[in-house]
């Protein structure tokens, strides 16, 4: 699996068996090592922090493109509310949809302004990591 | 001896306000807290006390002194920072019939600005570096540097915290320098005076916590406090490895010397510059509680804030002979900035954090780094009875076994600075860390195939989940 560190596109080996397990509330430890790790969402990009060293990472699609543009999933989960519609006009920080996985919500609002050019998905569509669930286009400008 | 009082404000925020209000319950004091609106959400100090009124600025000398009467309050404790060294509030609360927990104006002018304290060391025989001023005027600010001779440091006359300081190593844009200087120790204290002093290099930064009833001063140990960047000190110990017994009395008699000549009253820290052969200069003297005041409390036993609010209401202090200091502590300043980018301070939301209960944490932030005040999060301070090793693994596990997530934080940085073999060797230095070249490790197998698991998200219901649920079922 691929992710990006500090702009740079890195490759992750996962052995098969390798699981995730919650020790308390932001606190991990995976199922082959013994030392914790903490570990927040934000947005599509992910926070670990081991043994005091704190790191962001980003999926793999947000390498090269316009991120802020387009609003992808940041996790495999389900649509549970879209909030827009093709050609609505949005604020930064508009809700665009609702989506859960694990009984957890996501919110995925708008990284910027714009206009929605394309919404790609519907409510109860299951998603995979890295779909689109909608596009935003720059708002149009009054010519002076 | 006066009643203790019953109402105490807090002029401040964050840590030092909440650390303020832990003493106070343990004094059964009630505790009232000011705070500005853009500091909710980022400090928790209005939450943890009994009382708290929304003021427009921690500099506003009129809304904290009306806050304090409406509530019947019969004490300030001004902290560190903002008001904490302003003569005109000690004075102003005094006026109204409010106990300043800290020394009376006029001994905080002779002593809290640093021309003036300069005279004064001088005065009862301590060695000062050369300096000049203070000084109003950039053209004087240069005269001085012309007549002390390079290097030099300006340095802000009001009051500490790096703010205003400059190294002068050359005469290029002198006057941008010093302009800059004088902005920042405008906007800082309200007063732009500088003042001009000789450059020592390679010297220790080493302080003497003094605790005086107006009359009579006792020393309550030395920190050292060398590693600093930007002048804001990152890691303080106590005691100093770099002083004999010798040179460590003469600190604290020289220490004492200057502050029993101005009559000082409350908690207040000598600062000293001192040489490889042990040779001191007296610096400045802090006339306040410090940031890095629990080096000295886990090394004494002792709780300054109340002997500070004792003292306030007239306790005696204890003798001299009657402080014993055991063992080593070692502190380190958690700051939201980022060292690997020029100490640049890092503002914005704290997503999630989580500290070592292994070690003394004095902590307030609440779920932000406010863009508008200090960037510390947290001081870490560690403690161990026997050596100063033991100490210095025991804050490295502190530090690893912490998190903060969502702001660029000094935590690694911290830790390779511990880790440093000039930090092991006590070869520690005012520049030591200007010069420390270290740079960030790279993500651990570990933390990239976390950030991958979780990333990936749940492809299926992962095996755990079933062993977790036993026989139960997924409704």
């Amino acid at each position: 699996m691929k992710l990006v560190f500090s702009s740079r596109l890195l490759d992750v080996h996962l052995p098969a068996d390798v699981r995730l397990e919650q020790v308390s509330e932001g606190v991990y430890k995976l199922s082959d090592s013994e030392s914790l790790v903490c570990i927040m969402r934000d947005g599509v990009s992910v926070w670990v922090s081991e043994k005091g060293r704190t790191f962001r990472f980003d999926p793999a699609f947000a390498a090269a493109e316009e991120s802020d543009k387009l609003l992808r999933a940041p996790m495999t989960a389900k649509v549970v509310k879209l909030a827009v519609s093709k050609g609505d006009e949005l604020n930064k920080g508009d809700l665009v949809a609702i989506l859960e996985a694990m009984k957890m919500e996501y919110r995925l609002e708008a990284q910027t302004e714009g206009v929605v050019a394309e919404v790609g998905c519907q409510v109860g569509d299951l998603v995979d990591l890295g779909q689109t669930i909608a596009r935003l286009s720059p708002l149009k400008t009054e010519d002076p | 001896m006066k009643h203790l009082p019953k109402t105490l404000l807090v002029a401040n925020r964050a840590e030092i306000a909440c650390r303020v209000f832990k003493t106070c319950r343990k004094m059964n004091i009630r505790t009232l807290a000011v705070y500005t609106p853009s500091d909710i959400g980022c400090s928790r100090h209005m939450l943890e006390a009994d009382d708290a009124i929304e003021i427009s600025n921690y500099l506003s000398i009129n809304e904290i002194v009306d806050a304090a009467k409406r509530t019947n309050a019969q004490a300030v404790h001004p902290g560190y920072g903002f008001l904490s060294e302003n003569p005109q509030f000690a004075d102003r609360c005094n006026a109204e019939g409010l106990v300043f927990i800290g020394p009376s104006g006029d001994s905080m002018r002779a002593i809290g600005d640093k021309s003036r304290a300069r005279q004064t060391a001088d005065a009862v025989g301590v060695p000062i570096t050369s300096g000049l001023g203070p000084f109003t005027n950039v053209a004087q600010v240069v005269q001085a540097v012309k007549q002390i001779g390079l290097p030099v440091m300006l340095k802000a006359a009001a009051g500490g915290g790096g703010k205003g300081m400059k190294l002068i190593q050359s005469f290029e844009n002198i006057e941008d320098v010093a302009e800059a200087a004088q902005r920042e120790t405008a906007s800082a204290f309200g007063d732009d005076r500088l003042i001009v002093e000789q450059y020592l290099n390679p010297v220790r930064h080493i302080e003497v916590q003094l605790m005086a009833d107006g009359e009579k001063a006792i020393a309550l140990g030395e920190r050292e406090c060398s590693l600093q960047r930007r002048h804001q000190k990152l890691i303080e110990e106590s005691p100093s490895m770099a002083v004999s017994n010798e040179t460590r009395e003469k600190l604290f008699d020289s220490a004492r010397r200057i502050a029993e000549s101005v009559g000082y009253k409350g908690a207040g820290t000598c600062e000293f510059l001192v040489t490889s052969d042990e040779r001191f200069y007296f610096l400045e003297v802090n006339a306040r509680l410090q940031v890095e005041h629990p080096v000295t409390e886990l090394c004494t036993g002792l709780d300054l804030v109340q002997m500070q609010i004792e003292t306030a209401f007239g306790k005696p202090l204890p003798a001299q002979n009657a402080v014993n200091r055991t063992g080593f502590a070692i502190e380190a300043r958690l700051c939201a900035e980022d060292p690997w980018h020029g100490f640049l301070p890092s503002a914005g939301r704290i997503l999630f954090k989580r500290f070592s209960n292994e070690v003394r944490v004095d902590e307030g932030v609440d779920s932000a780094v406010s863009p508008h005040y200090d960037s510390l999060i947290a001081k870490m301070i560690a403690y161990d009875s026997t050596s100063r090793e033991a100490a210095r693994l025991k804050l490295i596990r502190a530090l690893e076994d912490s998190a903060v997530i969502g702001v660029a934080t000094n935590q690694e940085y911290l830790i390779k600075l511990l880790q440093s073999v000039e930090f092991q060797k006590h070869e520690t230095y005012t520049t030591t860390v200007d010069a420390f070249q270290t740079a960030p490790d790279p993500p651990s197998e570990t933390a990239l195939r976390a950030a991958a698991l979780i990333m990936r998200g749940p492809t299926k219901p992962s095996n755990a989940v079933f062993e977790a649920l036993g026989t139960w079922r997924l409704a």
